[in-house]
């Protein structure tokens, strides 16, 4: 009989306690509906910079339809740009041809818009009309 | 001897995250990690920072070091402070719940570079991977906790 009401009490805390996981589930999809990084239909006009390894700045003028600032970098004419892809999307570690290798040197690509630090990878950073993006070649060590 | 199994668990530990490297969401560290403590205790936390510092060799330094070298250990305490539960029912929610966190307990050292604001962005840009995270643990958790508890028995009682 005592073996019983504890089986059952076990069993209650399980189910307790997959009802929270679930919960907090759903809880995590609603922040994370509330507050992703929202997108800009239509088409948009932005410019990236680019600052390479050596100083030299080139600056591109772009007109995108997309949402996300991969495509819209992939669609620039005159700019390219190569990286390792992760389940967290790409990892860029070389744009016009120059890289960085953070495990070499310490160097990588740093990503800005409207003069902050992106807060997310090339395939979740929005863009928005007038946006002005840097990439920027930057070091560690400085 | 402890050296030894401690060296298989880091090998057994690195083989596994290269092994399903590519599938989103899906990884047996975790897995690993609390079943390795549930048969050996303590000494898995050498295993779970040298897990680290290989990965390090072969992906090179980055923030995500920092991370790793908290995220695991603590799955290694926190395993040990529920060590008495024989469940594989807990061990499964135990483990969905870690998945649920991973990107909530990654996002702190972005706190401390960029402000709440960065870290909050950071852990929301994430959860996605996160949800992937929670069901693959449930899944391998589920599947995997009786037999490899088993044979972790087995081997406990032969070594």
């Amino acid at each position: 009989m005592e073996q019983q009401h504890t089986k059952n009490e076990e069993t209650k805390k399980i189910v307790v306690g997959a009802a929270i996981l679930v919960l907090l589930a759903m809880a995590l999809v609603v922040c994370y509906l509330a507050f992703r990084p929202k997108t800009q239909q239509g088409e948009k006009t932005f410019t990236v910079e680019v600052i390479d390894n050596e100083g030299v700045s080139k600056t591109y003028t772009g007109q995108t339809d997309a949402e996300y600032l991969r495509q819209a970098l992939e669609e620039l004419e005159g700019f390219t740009m190569e990286g390792s892809e992760s389940e967290y999307g790409l990892f860029v570690d070389t744009v016009n041809g120059v890289t960085a290798d953070y495990s070499a040197d310490g160097s990588y690509w740093a990503f800005y818009v409207n003069g902050v630090m992106c807060d997310y990878g090339v395939d979740s950073q929005p863009v928005a009309d007038q946006d002005a993006f840097t990439i920027r070649y930057e070091s560690a060590s400085n | 001897m402890k050296i030894a199994r401690v060296g298989l668990m880091i090998a057994s530990l690195e083989a596994a995250k290269q092994a399903l490297g590519s599938v989103p969401g899906a990884e047996l560290v975790t897995l690993l990690l609390i079943l390795y403590t549930l048969s050996w205790g303590w000494s898995v936390l050498y295993a779970a920072i040298a897990f680290v510092l290989v990965e390090c060799m072969i992906w090179g330094l980055g923030i995500w070091v920092i991370m790793y070298l908290y995220i695991w250990p603590l799955l290694v305490v926190l395993t040990m402070a529920f060590r008495r539960q024989k469940s594989v029912f807990f061990w499964t929610i135990f483990s969905g719940m870690y998945g649920l966190f991973f990107g909530a307990l990654c996002s702190i050292p972005y706190f401390f570079i960029g402000g709440w604001q960065t870290a909050f962005a950071w852990w929301i840009a994430g959860i996605p991977h996160d949800l992937a995270h929670c069901v693959g643990n449930i899944i391998l958790m589920a599947l995997l906790y009786v037999p490899l508890t088993r044979a972790f028995a087995r081997l406990r009682h032969s070594v």
